[in-house]
């Protein structure tokens, strides 16, 4: 057990974090708008009965206290049994990630529907845009792609050094094609938000901006964070150290959440 | 600068564009080599369809008051003030009464007029 030490404080940490710290602080930012901005005086702002919105936010808080007590559970579970040293652990920080993203993944969609109905309910005539281009750099800087793009080839460099070795392992050249996809799924949020059409009809030009601002720095973060966490896979594995990669793999994902949520808490309660 | 268009309006929606991006230029709001918004971007910010975005660009365009340098985007023309100052639909509209008061000086009446002007306008009889 000692051996999974490590292991099991990165995974308390990872079902702390996803699933009792941010849906807590998210609760509070939706009750906080609510209580600022009450449907009696800002009613285009609530497509739906405020009751649809209280729900959501009760099953929102539900289902993160059920995932947060299957987490507790699983660990549980890993310290009580005396053979868990010699499971796998990675076969279940993935699956338990997932499970943990469902209730964010939930409230994107719901957020997809709310923003749907408010530009449905909007009946105003008149259309305004600011006559003004959008262009990648004014939302992140020149040296923080570069970093993303050197950080791409490095990795690329990397898997072509470790493919020499025919690591039974290795899976060659998918390693480039999974990153690269990745990186171009990155590229298309991006894109879709700089170009696509305005979700939130209400919303400013300015805050736009601001919002604009952070997708385009949580994307790149991420395509950096992406790509350094695969490579780190590798490298672990080729230098026989298997073992640390279920908790690389979990700070990984406590990382993308981070990154991912402060965006979400923002932009989505900003608005709200 | 900020463009408000109203749906509602009996102008149609290209030509408050138009009028709004020559009145800009005018009043110095925006000056020559200034860029402009994509097609798409200022489609999608307005809720607009793309081609009647594409329709105002390509009069202005047209008209000299903007000007497209290939992937780089879409500028103000470096004539874009006086072009802006040219109002090709009131020069139309002088130009086709003038040269119905000489018709009509030569005793041509009007339905021969309509007649001719509808074959003209379809490329026929030319």
């Amino acid at each position: 057990m000692p051996d999974n030490i490590l292991f099991y404080a990165v995974f308390l940490s990872q079902i702390l974090l996803i699933s009792f710290y941010f849906p807590r602080k998210m609760l509070k930012r939706i009750s906080y708008v609510f209580a600022t901005y009450p449907p009696s005086q800002y009613p285009r702002l609530y497509p739906e009965p405020i009751g649809y919105y209280e729900k959501a936010q009760r099953n929102y808080r539900n289902l993160n206290v059920a995932v947060l007590l299957v987490g507790l559970s699983l660990l549980a579970v890993f310290l009580g049994d005396s053979r868990s040293g010699e499971w796998d652990m990675g076969t279940f920080v993935f699956p338990y990630f997932m499970i943990q993203f469902f209730p964010v993944m939930l409230l994107e969609i719901r957020s997809f529907k709310y923003y749907r109905l408010m530009r449905k309910a909007d009946s105003r005539t008149t259309r305004k845009a600011e006559l003004q281009p959008r262009r990648l750099f004014d939302f992140i800087s020149p040296t923080m792609i570069g970093l993303a793009v050197l950080v791409y080839f490095a990795f690329i460099a990397l898997i072509l050094y470790i493919r020499q070795f025919d690591f039974p392992w290795f899976g060659g050249y998918w390693n480039i094609v999974g990153v690269t996809a990745a990186n171009v799924f990155f590229a298309a949020i991006v894109a879709w938000n700089m170009y696509g059409k305005k979700q939130d009809p209400y919303q400013a030009y300015e805050d736009r901006k601001r919002q604009l601002e952070l997708v385009v720095q949580q994307m790149v973060f991420m395509s950096i964070a992406a790509t350094t966490f695969v490579a780190l896979e590798v490298i672990l594995a080729s230098l026989d150290m298997r073992d640390l990669q279920p908790t690389a793999m979990s700070l990984y994902f406590q990382l993308l959440t981070s990154a991912f949520l402060r965006e979400y808490c923002y932009i989505h309660l900003y608005e709200t | 600068m900020e463009i408000v268009i109203d749906t509602s309006d009996s102008v149609p929606v290209f030509a408050q564009l138009i009028n709004q991006i020559k009145k800009a230029v005018l009043s110095g709001e925006l000056s020559a080599g200034t860029a402009l918004p994509s097609i798409r971007q200022l489609a999608n910010d307005m809720g607009l369809n793309h081609n009647t975005v594409a329709k105002a660009y390509r009069l202005l365009e047209r008209d000299a008051v903007i000007e497209t340098k290939g992937y780089r985007g879409t500028f103000i023309h470096q004539d874009a003030k006086a072009n802006s100052a040219v109002d090709l639909n009131a020069w139309v509209t002088s130009t086709l009464s003038e040269t119905i008061k000489t018709l009509r000086g030569s005793g041509v009446t009007d339905s021969e007029i309509r007649i001719a002007f509808g074959n003209v306008m379809n490329n026929r009889d030319q």
